[in-house]
Parts: C-alpha cells; sequence; structure tokens
C-alpha cells in the first residue's frame, strides 16, 4: 500500500471532527497537550502579571500601590496559580503530547481520560480566575495554612474558591498521572524493553507514580478543611480536639514531592536535550535511571522540613534535616551524568543548550541554598523570609523553566514544523536570565537582613531599600525576556522557515513522524532494538509511513495500538482506543456542578451532581468493551496478538491498579490523621469513645465473606461461560455488599459521636463516609458486570472487566473492614488514656 | 510488573523504614516512652527505635547482598545497574536518615 493512501485511511479513523463539535470531542493526545501547554502559559502570564504588582508594591518602602486586602491576594494567586495551574499542567501537556511519540505509539492509554483531565483543569482555572476578577480571590497564601484559613479568620468564600478550585483541578493531575503511568508501562513499540526506553520516559513515568501518591494527601487536606468550614467538623481547631499542624502535615505531605514532581521532567528535558546537543548519548542511563528512582523515594521523606520552626521534637528535626539533605545525592548524580556527557561529547551552544546552560548556574545555586535550609540552625534563622522566596524560586524557575524553554526550542520544530530566528530566541535568554539573577540573587541578602515574606510593606531605613528596587526592576527585565520570547515564538509560527525532519539530528523516534504530525502518529509502528531507534536507520520513518511496521493496515475503522509486555517490550495485545466522545466535557461539566454548588453553599445539589456523573461514568464504561471473540490478531512482522479485551494484563487493569493506589494513598493519609490528632491533639481523649459493636463486627465481616464468595462463584461461572449462573452470583454479591454497607451505617449512626463536638467524631465519620461511598461504587460495579455478563460483552476469553471489579471489590471490603477496626480501636484498647 | 517492582523493592524497603521509624517515634513520645526508663540510661523509647532501625538496616543488607549475587539481568545492564543503584540508596538511606534514632534525648 502505498503511504498516501494509508495516510488517507488512518486519517479519517484518527481525525478529531470539525468545527465547535470537535473542539468539544476532541481526545487526540497531540490535540490535548498542545491545549494544556498553551492554557498552562496563559496561567503562567497572569501569574507574571501578578508577581510584577508584587514587585511594583516592594520596589519602594511604605508604598501605597497595592494595599494589604488586594495585595495578599496577589501573592496567593501568584503562588497558586504557578504550582497549580502552570508548573504540573505544562509538563503534563508536554508528557501527553510527546510521550506516544517517543514511545512509538499511537495515542496515550486513555484519551478520554485525558480529554476529561482537561475540562476539569479548564473548568478549575475558571473558578479561580472569576473569583480573582471580582476581588474574591484566594488570601491566605499558596499553602492555606490554618488556622488563618479557617472560617473565623477567614469568614469569606476566598478560601473556599482556593480549596474547590484546586482541588477540580487536582482530578485532573491525578488523571493524568495514571494516564502517563500506564501508557509508558504498555504503550511503547515492540521490542522497547524498560532497558531501551527513552530516558524522557523514566523521568515522566517516576514523575507520575509520584503524582499517583503525591496528591492523594493535598486533596483530603482540602477536603476536610471545606469540610470544616462548610459544616463546622473540627479537624484543625485546638479548641475541640483539632489541631492546625495536621493540615502542614498532610499539605507538605504533598508540598515538597510536588517540587520533584515539578523539577523531574524538566530535568528529563536535560537527560533528553543535552546529548543531542554535545553529539554524545547520555553516560551512566543506568545510573541515572537510579537516581531518578531513588529522588522520587527520597522526595517524600522530605516535608517535615517544611515545618522545622513549629516546635517538634529534636529526634524528628534530625530525621527529616537528615533526609533533607541526602536528597542532594541523587541530584547529583544526574549532574555529574550530565558534566560527564558534555565532556565526552561536543558542545554546541544553540538555543537549547543555553538554555540548559542556564539550568546549569540557576539550579545549581538553589540545590545549594536548599542543603542549607535542610540544616536546622540555618533553617530557624531564615524561616519565612526572604531567603526562602529567593531559594524556591531559583529551585523553580532555574530547575523548571529554564530547562523547559530549551525543550520548548528543541521540540518546536516538531510540534510545529517552523523554525525559530536565533538571535531573538537568544536575547530572551539573555534578558530571561539577567533579569531572573538580579531579581533573586540580591533577595537572599534581602532575606539574610530579615526582611519577612509575605509583607505588603516595609519601613524604610533597614537596609531593605535597595536589595528590594534591584528586585523589582530585574523582575520587570526578565518580563521583558519573557516578551521576547513569546514574540520570537509567534513570529516562527507565523513566518518561521519550514523545518526539515529532524533538523538537531536526534535518534529518539519522534523525530520519525511526518512534519506536523497526523493524528494517528505513524503510519506503522516501529520495531524497537536499541535506544537510538533512528541511529542508522534513516529510512525508518519513510518505511513506516509506507506501512512495514507494526499494524501497517487499518482494521475495521477502529483506532489501534500495541500494549506491550511491561519489562521486555514484546508486543502482547491490540489496544484498541476509543474515538472521539462528549463523555468528557460532560462528565467534567457535572462535575464542576458538585464544586459549583459547594463553593455556593446549595448543598442539595452536590448529591444530584454526583448522581449525574455516576450516571455519566455508567455510559462511559457501556461505551467500551467488545460483545465477541477475536482471537489473536495479525500485526505484522508475522506476530499476532489478541485485543486487549482478551489480554490479562490489559491497560485499563494496569489503570484500576494506579486508581486504587491513589484511592489507598487516600485512605493512609485520613488513617495518618486520624493517628496523628489521637497521639498529638489537644484535647484528647475525647468526652466519649465509640464502644466496639460485637454485632455490627460479625454481620459486616460475614456479608464481606459471602460477597467474596458470591463474586468468586459469578467470576468462575463467567469463565466457563454460564452466563445465567454468573449473572445470579453477582446479584447474591450485590445483596451482600449492601448489608456491609448497611451494617457500617447503622452501626455508625447507632454509636459515632457528633462530628462537630470533637475531632474525634469528625474523622471517624469521615471514615465512615469513606467506607459507604466505596460500598456504592463497588456496588454500582457488581450491577455493572451482571448486566454485561447479561448481554454478552464477557466470555471465557474476555474476562477483563470482572477482574478490574474483583479488585475494586476486595479493595472496597478490606476498607471498610479497617474503617471499622480503625473506629473502634480505641474504645477497645484503653490507648493512652 | 515484576521487574518494576524488583527497581522499586529496596525503595519501598527504606520508605517503610522511614515511616516506622517516625510514626514509632511520634507514638512512642505520646505515650511517654521517651520518659519510661526501661534498662538505664536507655528508655522505653531508645529500647523500641533502635532495634528497628537495624531491623530495617539488615533486611536492606539483605535485599542488596540477593540482588548483587543475581545475574540474571547481566544481559540487561542498564536495569541491573538501576537496581544495584537502587538498592544502595536504600541501604545507605536507612543508614544515615536513620542514625539520628542513637541521640539518647527523643521527645525533647
Amino acid at each position: 500500500m502505498s503511504a498516501l493512501k494509508l495516510h488517507g485511511e488512518l486519517d479519517v479513523i484518527w481525525r478529531p471532527e470539525r468545527g465547535w463539535r470537535g473542539v468539544l470531542t476532541n481526545v487526540n493526545h497531540s490535540d490535548l497537550g498542545i491545549r494544556f501547554m498553551v492554557a498552562a502559559g496563559v496561567y503562567f502570564a497572569i501569574g507574571g502579571v501578578l508577581a510584577m504588582l508584587i514587585r511594583a508594591q516592594l520596589a519602594t518602602p511604605r508604598s501605597a500601590f497595592v494595599g494589604p486586602e488586594i495585595y495578599n491576594q496577589l501573592f496567593t494567586m501568584h503562588g497558586s496559580l504557578m504550582m497549580f495551574m502552570f508548573a504540573i499542567p505544562f509538563f503534563e501537556g508536554l508528557a501527553m503530547y510527546m510521550l506516544p511519540k517517543l514511545l512509538g505509539a499511537r495515542d496515550l492509554a486513555f484519551p478520554r481520560l485525558s480529554a476529561f483531565g482537561w475540562w476539569c483543569y479548564l473548568f478549575g482555572g475558571f473558578i479561580l480566575l472569576t473569583a480573582m476578577a471580582l476581588g474574591l480571590a484566594p488570601d491566605g497564601g499558596w499553602f492555606m495554612y490554618t488556622p488563618l484559613a479557617s472560617k473565623t479568620y477567614t469568614p469569606g468564600i476566598n478560601a473556599d474558591v482556593w480549596l474547590l478550585g484546586v482541588t477540580f483541578v487536582e482530578v485532573s493531575a491525578v488523571c493524568a498521572s495514571i494516564e502517563i503511568t500506564v501508557t509508558v508501562l504498555k504503550l511503547r513499540a515492540p521490542g522497547m524493553s524498560l532497558g531501551r526506553m527513552p530516558i524522557f520516559a523514566w523521568y515522566i513515568l517516576v514523575t507520575a507514580l509520584m503524582m499517583v501518591v503525591g496528591f492523594p494527601p493535598l486533596i483530603l487536606a482540602s477536603t476536610l478543611l471545606e469540610i470544616e468550614r462548610a459544616f463546622g467538623w473540627p479537624f484543625f481547631d485546638p479548641e475541640r480536639g483539632g489541631n492546625p499542624l495536621l493540615w502542614q502535615h498532610l499539605f507538605w505531605l504533598f508540598g515538597h514531592p510536588e517540587v520533584y514532581i515539578i523539577f523531574l521532567p524538566a530535568a528529563g528535558v536535560v537527560s533528553t536535550v543535552l546529548p543531542v546537543m554535545v553529539r554524545q548519548a547520555l553516560l551512566g542511563y543506568g545510573w541515572v535511571v537510579g537516581s531518578i528512582l531513588v529522588l522520587g523515594f527520597f522526595s517524600f521523606g522530605l516535608w517535615v522540613h517544611h515545618m522545622f520552626a513549629t516546635g517538634i521534637p529534636h529526634l524528628a528535626l534530625a530525621l527529616f534535616s537528615a533526609a533533607s539533605a541526602l536528597v542532594a545525592v541523587p541530584t547529583v548524580v544526574q549532574l555529574f551524568a550530565w558534566l560527564a556527557t558534555m565532556w565526552a561529547g561536543r558542545p554546541q551552544m544553540r538555543l537549547p543548550m543555553l538554555y540548559i546552560a542556564g539550568f546549569f548556574f540557576n539550579f545549581l545555586l538553589g540545590g545549594l541554598t536548599g542543603v542549607m535550609l535542610a540544616m536546622v540552625p540555618f533553617n530557624w534563622q531564615v524561616h519565612d523570609t526572604a531567603f526562602v522566596t529567593a531559594h524556591l524560586h531559583y529551585v523553580l524557575i532555574g530547575g523548571f523553566i529554564f530547562p523547559m524553554l530549551a525543550g520548548v526550542y528543541y521540540w518546536l520544530p516538531r510540534l510545529s514544523g517552523r523554525r525559530t530566528h536565533p538571535l531573538l530566541g537568544k536575547l530572551a535568554f539573555w534578558l530571561i536570565f539577567t533579569g531572573f539573577n538580579a531579581t533573586f540573587l540580591v533577595m537572599h541578602l534581602t532575606g539574610l537582613l530579615g526582611m519577612p515574606r509575605r509583607v505588603y510593606g516595609y519601613p524604610g531605613g533597614l537596609g531593605w531599600d535597595w536589595p528590594n528596587l534591584i528586585s523589582s526592576v530585574g523582575s520587570f527585565v526578565m518580563t521583558f525576556g519573557f516578551a521576547t520570547l513569546v514574540i520570537d515564538i509567534g513570529l516562527a509560527l507565523a513566518f518561521g522557515r519550514r523545518s526539515s525532519r529532524n533538523p538537531w539530528r536526534a535518534s529518539t523516534l519522534e523525530w520519525a513522524l511526518p512534519m506536523p504530525a497526523p493524528a494517528y502518529n505513524l503510519a506503522s509502528l516501529p520495531h524497537v532494538t536499541s535506544r537510538d531507534p533512528l541511529d542508522r536507520r534513516h529510512a525508518l520513518a519513510q518505511s513506516l509511513a509506507r506501512g512495514e511496521g507494526y499494524l501497517g493496515r487499518s482494521r475495521d475503522g477502529l483506532r489501534e495500538t500495541i500494549g506491550v509486555e511491561m519489562a521486555s517490550g514484546a508486543a502482547s495485545e491490540i489496544v484498541i482506543l476509543p474515538g472521539n466522545s462528549w463523555l468528557p466535557v460532560v462528565t467534567a461539566l457535572a462535575l464542576g456542578g458538585f464544586f459549583l454548588a459547594l463553593l455556593f453553599g446549595v448543598y442539595w445539589l452536590a448529591p444530584v451532581a454526583l448522581v449525574i456523573v455516576g450516571a455519566l461514568a455508567w455510559r462511559w464504561a457501556v461505551t467500551l468493551g467488545a460483545d465477541r471473540d477475536l482471537g489473536a490478531l495479525p500485526i505484522g512482522r508475522g506476530e499476532a496478538v489478541p485485543p486487549h479485551h482478551e489480554a490479562k494484563e490489559a491497560p485499563g487493569w494496569w489503570g484500576s491498579i494506579f486508581a486504587l493506589v491513589t484511592d489507598a494513598t487516600f485512605f493512609a493519609s485520613l488513617l495518618f490523621g486520624y493517628a496523628f490528632l489521637a497521639a498529638i491533639g489537644p484535647g484528647w481523649p475525647p468526652p466519649r469513645l465509640v464502644e466496639p459493636s460485637l454485632g455490627a463486627s460479625a454481620i459486616l465481616a460475614s456479608a464481606a465473606l459471602v460477597a467474596l464468595l458470591a463474586e468468586r462463584a459469578g467470576f468462575a461461572a463467567a469463565g466457563r461461560g454460564e452466563r445465567e449462573a454468573a449473572t445470579r452470583a453477582y446479584r447474591v454479591a450485590c445483596a451482600a455488599l449492601l448489608a456491609c454497607a448497611g451494617a457500617l451505617l447503622v452501626f455508625g449512626l447507632l454509636g459515632l459521636p457528633s462530628p462537630r463536638q470533637h475531632a474525634y467524631g469528625a474523622v471517624t465519620w469521615v471514615m465512615l463516609g469513606y467506607g459507604l461511598v466505596h460500598g456504592a461504587i463497588a456496588l454500582a460495579m457488581l450491577a455493572f458486570v451482571a448486566r454485561r455478563i447479561g448481554t454478552g460483552f464477557v466470555s471465557p476469553a474476555r474476562m477483563l472487566e470482572p477482574r478490574v471489579v474483583r479488585l475494586w471489590l476486595h479493595y472496597t471490603l478490606a476498607a471498610m473492614l479497617l474503617v471499622l477496626v480503625a473506629i473502634a480501636l480505641p474504645g477497645a484498647a484503653s490507648w493512652r488514656w | 510488573m515484576a521487574l518494576v517492582m524488583r527497581l522499586m523493592v529496596a525503595l519501598l524497603l527504606w520508605a517503610a523504614g522511614f515511616s516506622a521509624l517516625y510514626a514509632v517515634h511520634g507514638l512512642g513520645c505520646g505515650l511517654g516512652w521517651g520518659d519510661r526508663p526501661a534498662l538505664p540510661p536507655f528508655t522505653l523509647l531508645n529500647l523500641v527505635l533502635v532495634p528497628l532501625w537495624l531491623l530495617f538496616l539488615a533486611l536492606a543488607l539483605l535485599l542488596l547482598r540477593r540482588e548483587a549475587r543475581r545475574r540474571d539481568l547481566d544481559s540487561r545492564p542498564a536495569i541491573r545497574r538501576a537496581t544495584l543503584a537502587a538498592g544502595w540508596a536504600g541501604l545507605l538511606g536507612l543508614v544515615f536518615m536513620g542514625a539520628p534514632v542513637l541521640l539518647p534525648a527523643h521527645c525533647l
């Protein structure tokens, strides 16, 4: 088949619809990735304007430019937009756009989930921006410490905007993390074993895994604070058994890994771009992979260094100080790998390399001040001063913006098919670099001279006048730099010279795609035999375009790509991806209705919105699956594999695993909060402890056992093709699960204390709610499978859906039992009281 | 997935050890173990935390030794190096981050 004919066939299958309908129903990873990056760029510009206003206010002592109320909103929104609306979504967008191209896949594992995440991000951002335009923006700082953010001290809607808007956006981040993890592990070109993966994919994989476990503590914290503000449940109120430090623990359990979640993708860009710029393969690939993993783990052991000044015991200070210092080691391993690669290669100071050089300088300074801040005595000295502001900007701008700009310039030809003007790009770099250092280098001194953070004004004569003025001038220079960069890219997109297919002579797969990339990426998928697939295979792009690789023919108008065995990269299934759909945008709108109902206090509407979300999720699941067995299908190169419905470890299975990991982290964070309050909280023991109920425990345990056995029987019957027996067994499992939930509910209604009187009651009610919500979800899933068996979507070969539901059922039952034990434990044991 | 887990197992052990030390420390201080002399001059909290730390160190050492002796990843040198790097990091991380449990005062 000719390349042109194949392109025509695939384009019809994969392209989005035209017009506004296409905008709303598009699920293509390239389009969504670009949307994320552009929207994040817009938020960066807004955050940048807010920064200019902050610097204008601080340029001179006793400034009357803005008052304290507006100033509080400015710095809160600046931090929140930059962290939640710019940094994370930007690299998500880059990963969404690049990963399938780098891995040799046609799309991400769950295209509709990507689209759903996009709409959640957009709508969540609207909530924040609208509030800001109305003067109701959050004003408690980007980390929203309690009690300042509690109802007593922030009585208006401002804090609710943050808690609900950011949580809405976090839904998007969680979706992206699961999507990316499964894509990297499962959707690669055949032959691409773990050891042959592009290094960028390793960085993004570890980042996504960190997000899977990093975001739930923040979502929990926001949920608890919103419940406290809305209904008066005292999680953080020390007068009723709560503790404001719980907020700090939960926030920084997310907040510190967040720094590395932002840094790692940027380091991935450096590890990808630098070897191309120095014409030398990355040295120490294995050690770099090891250090990425180590960094990912160690970054979760540092959160308390944000709380060194809160009066925690010395041993805890020492544990976290050691961890905070040690995390520099895996970072430095990567730094030495980059230096060695440069040493062995022939560096060419082209624009991406210039930004990487800027990264080295700035990030090194940020890293060194980070080690200084890890030392407790120094940390105490500069706590909450401008020194910390300077440090975090060196880490985030130096460690994220500079590498990302290197990536933007490196991949712009891939993205747009155009090249930028080198002179304008260099001018932009020098303005940004000079302006950045003028702003923040001197800010270390301002902090050491004692100027606190987040003050809207200061008196003259304290030695802060000149440093502040220099910082303000520097920040405006930096802004000119960013404006020049935007003009440069805009001119390139409009009038730039056309780029050749592989302008940097790189060896990774994304450069084998046509320019610009078609919706299906690759007309056929390559067989990968090395870490540099394009190295010495110059005709690969043309060969793939002619359909000479895997899946070189379209089949039944389906969107197909290949799923692989994780470690070896051997082809294991054909993954059939869903097409354009209204479901993502409609589901995100319904979820937005839930958040808006909470924001405006229309609480009766919130469950209605959730029911609509549930109905849409059901519809979502109904549109998936297959109603006939196909067996192994030829994929080219003499190989044949089954479609994913008939595979054991399909992407949907792994998606469920990682969704459950997220869920379990949320639950573990809740249990941590419970234990923390019980051990440290003031006003404990509570006035009344829950008495363990033998009756409830017996009913719950026996009903759980029946649910397990019935599901087991149903699963086995479905596996034998006995539809009626399977449906009956799943219905029994539904009834047993209902009994479990009922026992838990009755136990709560009869035994739990009021959630408003004491934090003990509040936490136990939240745990009970967690168990009941999961019971409802598992119930819907069991009912769904029973129906699918009846309608022929499950067969002995197609057992994916029962397998997924089994996972959720087991988790739900374990969680319910754990909830019961956790609630009853303090009453059963004499505890410390 | 087995290989991915093998890459991470030493670091998961580190995470478990670090969490266990911090959790037992918090609970021990809450329960007054830091003030309760058990085997003078050691407190009850000393006698719980130090053996716990040593237990995790021993486990990390065993894991690393086992990984270093295995030869099935010799054909995938990059993954072998990454596994060894993670193993060493798990062990040294536990040594360095857990060493403060040797300090005499825990709950000040």
